[in-house]
């Protein structure tokens, strides 16, 4: 099946976060309604912003480590929690927004590395935490990649809906049969010590998530900077043009697939680790769904945007549920009215603001603009937004 | 006892097919995929439980309450399209998905607002709440009576589609909505009507189905994803194929749990996975939905 529907020529200075940027990194705004120019004086592009950039991931890292420390005894958890949460929605970014396979479907492999993981604590003993999350990764990456053969030939939301189907598919067998534990799931379930500390509780599990899942997004950012990652985007934004490169456009979107499938094990794995069980709940088809609209509401084809809004509907959720009967009310009205308000989500939002601001002459901000002029490095003609593309596809389509 | 099978699962097929129908004609018209069909769903079972609490559970009443549902759950509608959903129609479909899960959600915590959150049931009514012997088999009288109402209203929407004015208007917008709107096809209104329909239909199914199933918050959710399966099996956009998938799914589903319980409800996602693997674009589909 082929790409319907012509692309649009405004793609190409489409805002696209730059490969490798750091979360919130204001060098990622560049400008898209001209054509990209060196401002004279600016210097060359790439100057000044390695160093900032290290400057502003090393102190994200720092506000991510002290995070839970105002908040008292209990906010460990919670933090780590919503760190969980981040690495879910980073998870079904990668291969929604970044990849543009419909991957609705990975709250399976959160169920199978949460599975895997709370198994081989509970019944085989294994102790090391680290031990356990490779496992239950591996597990569900090897899941992922099966699931991606076999839905290979479904293409755009069929290929979501079959794996769903297929993850439907497995929670049933998990909730109605007794050959996976019992609809109870798997109870029991204490991680060991990591480097003679104690994982379990405290600042100490909360720092061991946080790690990891910082680890994870790091990950995912080198990949979007690699020639991997540009092959990935170049099959999102035009399949059959990728296609005439010569990129196996199909191997890349299993391997998006796969890469996401991962990173939802390995978010599957800490909250098995975290909450001490793995219940079928986490393979149902609406778990997956949380994830994808916290991306969404942080703007999913941005980097930094399933980040933000995975720290934001983890905290939204944990106060409602905290604070209020009816956390799903409030929430889910407040997400329908940032729909109607702001589709592009909330990093598009600031954005598109931001941007507003800066293209008025007389109010360019100096540093801001170089960072734009440099520009990270993706000006080939292989840019553009798979959310902006569909947008200009729908619009086709509904003529 | 294949026949009796077939027979049970054709009355769920029927419920399928009234939500996925719904489904269908607003994906088909307005192109967007409405997870909210399912928070319709709900509304609708709630309202026949809420009317049910004050009538007598007989036969007159329940078909009274559920065409008052359908009326009601199609206000709802008439509410919604404007304001929320022509909002997203621009946003692509993959945000349309979510924005629209996001009012499930939303719909399913205003349900545990209203109702609580413990799950209620409704009572059968007495006449219907027995069995007949077909042939050589029994069969629940409730279930021959959901056959009933579905077929009914499945004919009625075929025939509103292909006789009536507003049939034609829906499917010229259908086909091509910037031509239909030069024609003078006053294509705003023609959303909102079909929307309204596809929401009546979605509470009709609740609502036949609100006496059979526990009834709580989420039950919307897990019927949405049947009505999806349904549709991407039938070709997204054809009501036929709808109709023909929602019956035959119900139908394998039901011969297979016959003979092998411990499969009933796995057999569903089972044909549908199978199904798509043969033929990705559905039964009667020209090409799969792109969300890419």
């Amino acid at each position: 099946m082929t790409d319907p529907g012509p692309q649009t020529s405004g793609n190409e200075a489409a805002v696209r976060p730059g490969p490798g940027d750091p979360p919130g990194d204001p060098g990622e705004e560049h400008a898209r309604t001209r054509p990209r120019k060196i401002n004279p004086g600016s210097g060359l592009r790439g100057r000044q912003v390695p160093g900032r950039r290290a400057a502003v991931i090393a102190l994200l890292l720092a506000l991510a480590a002290i995070a839970p420390l105002p908040f008292g005894p209990t906010a460990d958890y919670v933090c780590s929690g919503i760190a969980i949460q981040v690495l879910f929605a980073v998870s079904v970014g990668f291969p929604v927004g970044f990849a543009g396979v419909a991957a609705l479907g990975n709250q399976l492999f959160y169920g199978v590395g949460g599975y895997v993981c709370a198994w081989l604590v509970v019944q085989l003993g294994v102790s090391s935490p680290l031990v356990d999350l490779a496992a239950g990764s591996a597990a569900g990456m090897v899941a992922a990649g099966l699931v991606g053969i076999l839905i290979r030939r479904g293409v755009g939301l069929n290929f979501g809906l079959v794996a769903l189907g297929v993850g439907q598919l497995v929670y049933l067998f998990v909730y109605q049969s007794n050959y996976v534990y019992s609809s109870n799931g798997i109870v029991g379930v204490v991680p060991g010590s990591l480097f003679g500390l104690d994982i379990s509780s405290g600042y100490a599990q909360y720092g061991f998530t946080a790690a990891i899942v910082a680890i994870c997004i790091g990950g995912v950012s080198l990949i979007r900077a690699t020639v991997l990652g540009r092959a990935i985007r170049a099959a999102r934004d035009s399949r059959p043009r990728a296609a005439g490169l010569g990129i196996p456009v199909d191997r890349y979107y299993w391997i998006a697939f796969v890469i996401g499938g991962l990173l939802g094990a390995v978010a599957g794995c800490l909250q098995a680790l975290q909450v001490g069980s793995a219940t079928p709940d986490m393979l149902y088809w609406s778990t997956g769904a949380i994830p994808l609209l916290a991306a969404l509401l942080g703007g999913i084809s941005t980097a930094s945007g399933p980040v933000i809004g995975g720290i934001i509907y983890g905290t939204a959720n944990y106060w409602l549920s905290e604070n209020t009967q009816f956390a799903n009310f409030y929430l889910g009205g407040a997400v329908v009215l940032l729909f109607i308000i702001a589709p592009d989500g909330l990093v598009g939002v600031s954005r598109t603001a931001l941007r507003s601001l800066m293209n008025r002459p007389s109010w360019r901000f100096p540093a801001l603009s170089a960072a734009r002029a440099a520009g990270p490095a993706d000006d080939d003609d292989v840019t553009g937004s798979a959310y902006r593309d569909n947008r200009a596809r729908s619009e086709d389509e509904g003529r | 006892v294949i026949f009796s099978g077939a027979l049970v699962g054709l009355a769920s097929g029927m419920i399928y097919v009234l939500i996925a129908t719904g489904l269908t004609l607003t994906y088909g018209i307005m192109r967007i995929v409405n997870m909210a069909h399912g928070a319709f769903f709900t509304l609708g079972a709630y309202a026949l439980y809420t009317i049910s609490r004050h009538w007598s559970a007989s036969v007159p009443h329940l078909v009274l309450g559920v065409i008052v549902s359908m009326a009601l759950v199609g206000l709802c509608g008439a509410v919604a399209e404007p304001t929320i959903y022509r909002r997203m129609y621009a946003a692509g479909h993959l945000s349309g998905l979510l924005g629209t899960f996001a009012l499930l959600i939303f719909v399913s915590g205003l349900v545990e607002f209203v109702w609580g959150s413990s799950p209620v049931t409704t009572p059968v009514p007495g006449s219907l709440n027995h069995s007949v012997k077909l042939w050589t088999t029994s069969i629940p009288v409730y279930d021959l009576f959901i056959l009933g109402c579905g077929l009914l209203l499945a004919l009625a929407l075929a025939a509103v589609l292909r006789y009536t004015r507003l049939g034609l208007e829906a499917r010229a917008v259908a086909t091509d909505r910037q031509m239909a709107a030069v024609l003078g096809i006053r294509v705003n209104r023609v959303f909102v009507i079909t929307f309204v329909i596809g929401c009546a239909l979605a509470a009709a199914a609740g609502a036949l189905l609100a006496p059979l199933e526990q009834l709580d918050g989420d039950i919307g959710s897990s019927f949405v994803l049947l009505a999806f399966a349904v549709v991407i099996v039938g070709g997204p956009g054809s009501v036929t194929g709808t109709v023909l998938a929602g019956l035959l799914l119900g139908i394998i589903d039901g011969i297979t749990s016959t003979f092998v319980p411990a499969l009933s409800g796995y057999t569903f996602y089972l044909a549908m996975v199978v199904l798509l693997l043969v033929r990705p674009q559905g039964i009667l589909g020209k090409a799969g939905l792109e969300i890419r």
